[in-house]
């Protein structure tokens, strides 16, 4: 049986080590300490006269500044921004007030049950009925009484739950 | 004795908040102190209290009271009392509480108790009867021994409808 060999095919990386070397960034010639500020990109040749006064066309007309994001305090409090604290070396920083509050409780919203609580008083005579300890003492303590017994004992000689 | 804990959980419904707003819209009406409101407020949550001690047969009957049993329910307004007394109320809450079925009755806060009791047992719907209306249920208090005063405020309170009334009541409600 013919069996068909593969030959090995032998790739040379000279190649593309040499397409690396083009394209890669020379981390060793930044210095992060520098304090020269980086020169702007060398500027690129306009194709299209349609480009070529692009930059006089801003000068009459520049586009709009974007209004600057609401700062990430806005989002406990209410859009407003928080203050960063001025520490002392050696002391405890005070957090702003505004960062304990909390706006969805500042805001006065009307529920059904904060209407109903509204109209419901808290401290309703109807809820200091006696439990049924107090109660049963309490009518112990009456049934001392003469003419209360004697209305109880006639009830239950009826014989009727 | 036979104490029917379960009458309490009854008395604690409807009939007790309604009473207890239409007294003290009518205090108010009637320009009553603080203090009497007050005492007020207390009696008509409490004015049935007595009613743990008369057997249930009887407080749930489906139809009218013969005489002899609307006697025995009757005799709740005096236990009551004494059990009012006993739990430690003033004497003008119990006498309240006493005479909330008695057209006789002295106390200015027993009648205001009484009017608002017989008016919201008449309006309110039980299994055995239907609700009055407004105009029947003041056809049958003009009958009940009122007060010309009473009964001047009474038409004039009892008429608004029920968030009305209780609007009324709040300013009087639980003062201090």
């Amino acid at each position: 049986m013919a069996v068909n060999k593969v030959e090995p095919k032998v790739v040379s990386a000279e190649p593309q080590r040499t397409e690396a070397n083009a394209t890669a960034v020379n981390y060793k010639s930044i210095n992060p300490f520098s304090k020269e500020t980086p020169k702007p990109a060398p500027k690129k040749a306009v194709s299209s006269p349609l480009f070529a006064n692009i930059e006089d066309a801003y000068g009459v007309n520049p586009p709009k500044a974007k209004a600057p994001a609401p700062s990430l305090g806005g989002l406990f409090n209410g859009n407003k921004a928080l203050k960063q604290p001025t520490v002392e070396v050696g002391k405890v920083a005070q957090l702003h007030a505004d960062v304990f509050e909390n706006p969805i409780k500042k805001k006065e919203k009307l529920t059904f049950g904060k209407i109903l609580g509204n109209l419901v008083p808290k401290k309703s005579p109807i809820g200091a009925i006696p439990n049924e300890a107090d109660l049963t003492a309490a009518i112990e303590a009456a049934y001392q009484n003469p003419k209360f017994r004697e209305i109880v004992d006639m009830i239950e000689a009826q014989g009727i739950s | 004795m036979i104490i029917n804990y379960k009458n309490l959980e009854t008395i604690k419904k409807g009939h007790i908040s309604d009473t207890v707003v239409f007294a003290v819209a009518l205090a108010n009406e009637l320009g009553c102190s603080e203090a009497e409101k007050k005492d007020l407020e207390t009696a008509a949550a409490f004015h049935d209290i007595g009613k743990v001690l008369i057997p249930s047969t009887y407080l749930n009957k489906n139809g009218a009271l013969t005489p002899e049993e609307r006697k025995i329910v009757n005799h709740h307004a005096y236990l009551g009392y004494e059990i009012m007394k006993a739990l430690g109320y003033s004497v003008s809450v119990a006498v309240a509480v006493r005479d909330h079925h008695n057209p006789y009755s002295t106390s200015k806060i027993a009648q205001i108790l009484r009017m608002a009791d017989i008016y919201s047992a008449m309006t309110e719907q039980r299994p055995y009867k239907t609700a009055k209306s407004h105009e029947e249920a003041m056809s049958v208090l003009k009958n009940c021994h009122f007060s010309q005063e009473l009964l001047a405020a009474g038409e004039r309170i009892l008429k608004l409808k029920r968030a009305e009334i209780t609007a009324k009541a709040k300013k009087g409600l639980f003062a201090a």
